[in-house]
C-alpha cells in the first residue's frame, strides 16, 4: 500500500498525466455534445428551410422534364418527342411530386440511447483507450528514460511489488478516468433525452450500464498493458511504435487471410467487448470453395463475435504480456 | 555478526552466452567501519560489481553478502542499511529535489522529515524547490548523496563520487566522505582517482580485469617500497653494473629504476664509479598509491569497450 501510495503520488505529478486525464475528460464531453447536436429536434427553421430546398429541387427537376419531353429517348423514355404520353413517362421519372416534400430534406434523426451505445459511446472508448494507453506508457517510459528506475529500486529492491505498485496506480487513475468521463457523457445524453420526451426502456439503460463496466474494464486492462509492454520495452516510443505496428499488423492479417482474420484483430475484439458484440462477415463460406465477399451473400456469411469471446481473446493477450513483463523486469538488469 | 559488511566471492559477471566477461572471480572483503576504496581502471568491472551487490545486476556466479546476508536472495532485508549512489546521479528531470527525496521516504518508509535534514548536510536547502534538471552537475551529485543519508545508512556505497565536479566541490565530497567514515558509517567509495582515494581511504581493493590484484590497509600497500631514480650517461652499461652487483634494475625511458633492498644508496655510487661511471642523479621516489596502481594494472591490457 505504502508503494501504491508513492506510485499514485508520482503519477498525479507528472504534467504529461495531467494532460492526458484532461484530455480524457474533454474529449467525450465534446463527442457527446456532438451527438446531441446532430439528433436536435427538427426547428420551424429547419422546417421552412426543408421546405424552401424541395420547392426549388422540384422546380429544377420539372425544367429537366421539359428538356426530357423533347428528347425522351435520350433521357431512356418512351412516347413520341413533345407527346402527352412522353410528358407523362418523364413526370413520372425525373419530377414525383412525392419525391420532393419536406420530410425527405430533413435528415436527421432523433436521439436514441441505443444507437448512441453502439455507436458514439465506442467512440468515446477508443478515444479513452488511446489516453489510457498513453499514460500508461509515458508513466513508465520516464523513469525508464531519467534513469531513476534503479535510484527506486536502490530504496525498495523488491521488483515484482515496484512493478505491481506502478500497474496498480496507473489502473486506478485509469478507472477513474473511465467512470467520470462515461458518467459525463451519458449524463449529457440521459439529461437531454429527459429533455426531449424521448422515452428509453429501462432494459437499453440496462445494457449502457453493462457497457459502461465493461469498457472501465478494458481500458484497465489496457492501461495496465500499455505499462507491461513499457516496462518489458524500457521505452515509451518503441512501445507506442509497437501499439502501431499491431494496428498495422491487423491490416496485414486481413490481407493475408481474408476478411475472415477481422475476428482475431485487437480493434474488432476492443469493439466487441464495449458494444457486446461485432457483426462480421467470413468469405469461405460458400460451399463451392469460391471467395471474396458476393453481394446479398445473406446470413450465411454472417458472423458474430461476442463479448464472451472477445474478453477471452484480450485477457490471454493482456496475461501474456503481463506474466512477459514481469519475468524480465524480475531477471534482467537495471541500467 | 560478520566483521566484512561486504563480502563477494569468486563473483562473476558475462554478458552474453558468448559475450565479454566484466568480472571474472572477483574476491572482495571490505571491512566494518572506515572508507574503503575500490580502484580500478576504467573498464575494470568496479561499477558491475557495485551493481551486482545492490541487486540492479544479476551475477552469473560466486556469492556475495552483506552485513553478512547473501545477496540479491536477502537484498530487502538489508537495503535498509545500505545508501547507493551507483555513476551518475539519476532523479526525476521534472521534479524538484524535496519531491524526488520525499518520494524515495515515503517508498522506504523513512520519515518524511529527513529530507529537509538530509538536504541540509549536502547544502540544498535554498535550492530544495527548484527542479532537478535545472541543478548542476555538482548540485545532482550532492542530492544523489543526500538520497543515501535519508536512511541514515551503516553502509554506503558511492561510485565516482568526485565525477565532473569542479576542485572545490571534490574538496567538499571528500571532507563529506572522511566525516561519515569517522561517524562510523562504512563507506565503499569506488574511484579512478587516486590521489582522492589515498586521502580518504583507510583500506583500498584494487581489481584489473575483473580481478582482484591487491586488497589491504593503504599504509601497508604503500609501505616499505622506496625505490630510486638514477640518471646516468650510459644507462644500458650502468644497468649492466649494477645488476652485476646485485642490484634489481628497472629500465624506463629517461632513467633507470633501482629497487635497493636492504642496500645503500652509497653501494650505487661506489659501483658506478668504479666503472668510471657517474651519475647525474640519484633520488629516493617514495611509493604511493599511483605506483602501486599502476604497478599492479600495467601488465592487465584494457578491455576493449568493458564495463565500468
Amino acid at each position: 500500500m505504502r508503494l501504491l501510495g508513492v506510485e499514485l503520488t508520482r503519477l498525479r505529478m507528472r504534467r504529461a498525466v495531467l494532460v492526458l486525464v484532461l484530455v480524457g475528460l474533454v474529449v467525450p464531453v465534446l463527442i457527446a455534445a456532438s451527438q446531441l447536436w446532430n439528433t436536435r429536434p427538427v426547428s420551424d427553421g429547419d422546417r421552412a428551410w426543408a421546405e424552401q430546398q424541395a420547392e426549388r429541387d422540384y422546380q429544377d427537376a420539372l425544367e429537366l422534364v421539359d428538356e426530357c419531353v423533347e428528347a425522351p429517348e435520350s433521357y431512356g423514355y418512351g412516347g413520341e418527342a413533345g407527346s402527352d404520353e412522353a410528358r407523362e413517362l418523364c413526370t413520372a421519372g425525373l419530377a414525383d411530386r412525392e419525391w420532393y416534400t419536406a420530410d425527405n430534406y430533413l435528415y436527421r434523426s432523433a436521439l436514441d440511447v441505443e444507437t448512441t451505445r453502439t455507436d458514439a459511446a465506442v467512440a468515446v472508448a477508443v478515444v479513452l483507450l488511446l489516453v489510457v494507453v498513453l499514460l500508461g506508457t509515458t508513466f513508465v517510459g520516464a523513469d525508464w528514460a531519467s534513469g531513476s528506475m534503479s535510484v527506486q529500486l536502490l530504496v525498495d529492491p523488491r521488483r515484482t511489488r515496484v512493478w505491481v505498485a506502478k500497474a496498480l496506480a496507473g489502473g486506478i487513475v485509469a478507472a477513474g478516468l473511465a467512470t467520470v468521463a462515461l458518467a459525463l457523457f451519458w449524463t449529457m445524453v440521459a439529461v437531454t433525452a429527459a429533455s426531449r420526451g424521448i422515452e428509453t426502456p429501462s432494459e437499453t439503460w440496462g445494457r449502457v450500464v453493462v457497457s459502461s463496466v465493461w469498457t472501465v474494464v478494458l481500458l484497465v486492462a489496457a492501461t495496465v498493458a500499455a505499462h507491461a509492454l513499457t516496462m518489458l520495452l524500457r521505452s515509451t516510443v518503441v512501445t507506442l511504435g509497437i501499439v502501431f505496428a499491431v494496428s498495422v499488423g491487423s491490416t496485414i492479417l486481413l490481407a493475408v487471410f481474408g476478411a475472415s482474420a477481422i475476428r482475431w484483430t485487437l480493434p474488432t475484439n476492443a469493439v466487441a467487448v464495449v458494444a457486446g458484440e461485432v457483426e462480421y462477415y467470413v468469405d469461405d463460406c460458400y460451399s463451392d470453395g469460391s471467395t471474396g465477399l458476393v453481394e446479398d451473400a445473406g446470413d450465411a456469411c454472417l458472423r458474430t463475435l461476442d463479448r464472451p469471446e472477445a474478453v477471452l481473446y484480450v485477457a490471454v493477450l493482456v496475461v501474456l504480456v503481463v506474466a512477459l513483463s514481469i519475468a524480465s523486469f524480475r531477471r534482467r538488469d537495471v541500467p | 555478526m560478520s566483521d566484512l559488511v561486504v563480502e563477494a566471492r569468486g563473483l562473476r559477471k558475462d554478458f552474453g552466452s558468448h559475450g565479454r566477461t566484466a568480472v571474472d572471480g572477483l574476491d572482495l572483503s571490505v571491512p566494518r567501519g572506515g572508507v574503503h576504496g575500490f580502484l580500478g581502471p576504467n573498464g575494470s568491472g568496479k561499477t558491475t560489481t557495485i551493481r551486482m551487490l545492490l541487486g540492479l545486476a544479476r551475477s552469473t556466479g560466486g556469492t556475495m553478502r552483506l552485513f553478512g546476508e547473501p545477496v540479491p536472495e536477502r537484498l530487502p532485508e538489508v537495503m535498509g542499511r545500505v545508501g547507493a549512489v551507483v555513476e551518475s546521479p539519476k532523479f526525476t528531470p521534472t521534479f524538484s529535489a524535496r519531491a524526488n527525496l520525499e518520494l524515495l521516504a515515503r517508498a522506504g518508509g523513512i520519515d518524511v522529515k529527513r529530507v529537509g535534514a538530509a538536504l541540509h548536510q549536502v547544502g540544498l536547502s535554498g535550492r530544495e524547490g527548484d527542479r532537478y534538471r535545472t541543478y548542476s552537475l555538482g548540485m545532482k551529485q550532492r542530492l544523489a548523496i543526500a538520497a543515501t543519508l535519508l536512511k541514515d545508512p551503516e553502509l554506503l556505497i558511492l561510485d565516482e563520487p568526485t565525477n565532473g565536479l569542479d576542485p572545490a566541490g571534490i574538496r567538499e565530497i571528500r571532507e563529506m566522505i572522511r566525516a561519515l567514515g569517522a561517524q562510523g558509517v562504512t563507506v565503499l567509495v569506488s574511484s579512478h582517482i587516486l590521489a582522492e582515494i589515498q586521502q580518504v581511504c583507510d583500506s583500498v581493493s584494487i581489481i584489473g580485469r575483473g580481478r582482484l590484484l591487491a586488497e589491504g590497509r593503504v599504509d601497508e600497500l604503500v609501505a616499505g617500497g622506496t625505490t630510486y631514480r638514477l640518471v646516468v650517461s650510459q644507462p644500458e652499461r650502468a644497468a649492466g653494473v649494477l645488476e652485476d652487483a646485485g642490484i634489481v634494475v628497472g629500465r624506463e625511458a629517461d632513467h633507470l629504476a633501482l629497487d635497493l633492498g636492504d642496500r645503500e644508496p652509497e653501494e650505487v655510487a661506489r659501483a658506478l664509479a668504479g666503472h668510471d661511471l657517474w651519475p647525474r642523479e640519484l633520488t629516493p621516489v617514495r611509493r604511493d598509491l599511483e605506483s602501486v596502481f599502476l604497478q599492479l594494472t600495467s601488465t592487465e591490457p584494457p578491455v576493449p569497450g568493458g564495463a565500468a
